[in-house]
């Protein structure tokens, strides 16, 4: 056999799988309707899940774990729709009853977890027949939720009821409810699960909560920098001040939106003590991270672009156009292989 | 005498004929141009912003609303969904009609309307906030 023909030989071969797989973070662009694939850690836009595939307002966008699927909740046809990674292309779609925020899935993704906003319940979809099988009420205003670093116990914020549920993952049922001093925003745990750390409407910063005595330890607030914080407490309606924050995966950082002062704070954990304080766009939404936890990514909806933060140097090292009113994003090992 | 009859009956009718954006100037509200007419076709809708704020032109069955396009939620800018024919807030998933109302929550409060001005394929908006004499 000559060269020649062995190297063709080696080009039609199917490279291995891992060989394919790449880190890309998707941002959901809830005007746009659309997700923006970003390639990690080359961070350049590579490709869009375009609004025929996905439109309706997408509000959450988790994956699963080995990065085949999308997970992605919809606030216009309140339903949750799954797309591969691969194809690019929806795979299924379930009615959920009501408007769908943040999701999390179960530890063995036998679940997944949509908090339903305007019916104050927790919808359980069996993953394996895509079938709502339970409904828990857990509070008006259902928003967030996050599973737990020990795979237990999935957490659910409520904007309106003032409080967190906890669920029982084993039995799906409400464990417990933990009463907090105002509407709950984005949270996140401690990787000992004794912390939540949680934004609330109208905190220019944000609580920490023991999880242990079930109460409020700690107000972290905020710098100013010298900028006087919207007014968000003279407002008649629900308002937010801050919205995203994010545990670094060594655990070792904090990272908290400053949304209507347009920076991202940087703390050490588990002190607590502020690190750094980094400008990025306008109206900071969301924070995910590099699986190495080198970058935190920062989703900028008022001005459509994504910030890039380079933990170690505590700097913004690259500010990317994504789509329409980016919001909720999530990074994922993926093979495009349409 | 009947010159002068003559001239007001004149200036009546052309009053008549005037258009809705010359009776806003001569009330002294300042008349906005927004796009073309063609840019908002039935079933469409058009978002632009007017000085800071977002505002939202839809054309419902040949019926041209304008409302400035932030949620009376929690203020987020408002997208429009063609399949539904509705105004919809990305943030939490209110939705309003045509007209502006509520068919969604959590959003309890209507949309405020613009006046709005189609005239010679140019749609346009009333401010009657600024005098047009301020331009």
């Amino acid at each position: 056999m000559r060269p020649r023909s062995i190297l063709l030989l080696f080009a039609l071969l199917p490279l291995p799988l891992h060989a394919q797989t790449k880190e890309y973070l998707y941002v959901g662009n809830t005007l746009g309707g659309d997700v923006s694939i970003i390639e990690i850690p080359a961070h350049r836009v590579v490709g869009t899940i375009p609004a025929s595939v996905v439109g309706n307002s997408p509000d959450d966008v988790i994956s699963s774990r080995d990065g085949k699927v999308l997970y992605i909740s919809r606030l216009d046809t309140k339903d949750v729709i799954a797309v591969s990674t691969s194809t690019e292309q929806q795979l299924w779609r379930v009615d959920v009853g009501g408007t769908p925020n943040h999701l999390a899935l179960s530890g063995d993704e036998r679940f997944l977890y949509v908090p339903i906003y305007d019916t104050g319940e927790l919808a359980v979809i069996e993953m394996k027949t895509h079938a709502v099988v339970e409904r828990l009420d857990v509070g008006t205003g259902a928003h967030g939720t996050m599973l737990g670093p020990s795979g237990k116990y999935v957490y659910v914020g409520m904007m309106e009821a003032n409080q967190i549920a906890v669920i029982d993952v084993a039995t799906n049922t409400v464990k417990k409810i933990i009463h907090m001093p105002e509407g709950v925003r984005p949270f996140q745990l401690s990787p000992d699960e004794r912390r939540l750390y949680a934004q609330l409407s109208k905190l220019h910063g944000f609580v920490v909560l023991d999880l242990v005595r079930d109460s409020v330890v700690k107000t972290v607030e905020l710098p100013t920098l010298g900028k006087a914080v919207p007014a968000a407490s003279l407002q008649k309606s629900h308002w937010v001040v801050n919205h995203g924050i994010g545990v670094t995966p060594d655990g070792k950082h904090l990272v908290a939106n400053a949304s209507l002062s347009g920076f991202t704070a940087i703390y050490s954990l588990p002190k607590l003590e502020l690190v750094a304080t980094v400008p990025v766009g306008q109206e900071p939404n969301w924070v995910v991270f590099s699986r190495d936890g080198r970058y935190a990514y920062v989703s900028n909806r008022r001005d459509n672009t994504l910030s890039v933060i380079d933990i170690g140097l505590a700097k913004e090292v690259a500010r990317i156009r994504v789509g329409e009113f980016p919001q909720r994003m999530t990074v994922a090992l993926a093979h495009r292989g349409k | 005498m009947t010159s002068r009859r003559a001239a007001v009956k004149a200036l009546g009718v052309a009053l008549l004929a005037a258009c809705d954006s010359t009776i806003a100037r001569l009330r002294g509200w300042k008349v906005v141009p927004v796009t073309s007419v063609d840019n908002v076709p039935p079933g469409a809708a058009y978002r632009t912003t007017y000085g800071d704020e977002p505002i939202i032109v839809v054309n419902a069955g040949g019926a041209v609303r304008t409302f400035v396009a932030v949620c009376t939620h929690e203020g987020c800018p408002l997208g429009w969904n063609p399949t539904q024919q509705l105004i919809r807030c990305p943030c939490h998933g209110s939705a309003f009609d045509t007209r502006g109302h509520v068919v969604n929550g959590p959003a309890k409060l209507p949309l405020t309307e613009i006046e709005t001005i189609v005239e010679r394929g140019q749609l346009s908006i009333v401010d009657r906030r600024t005098r047009a004499v301020d331009r």
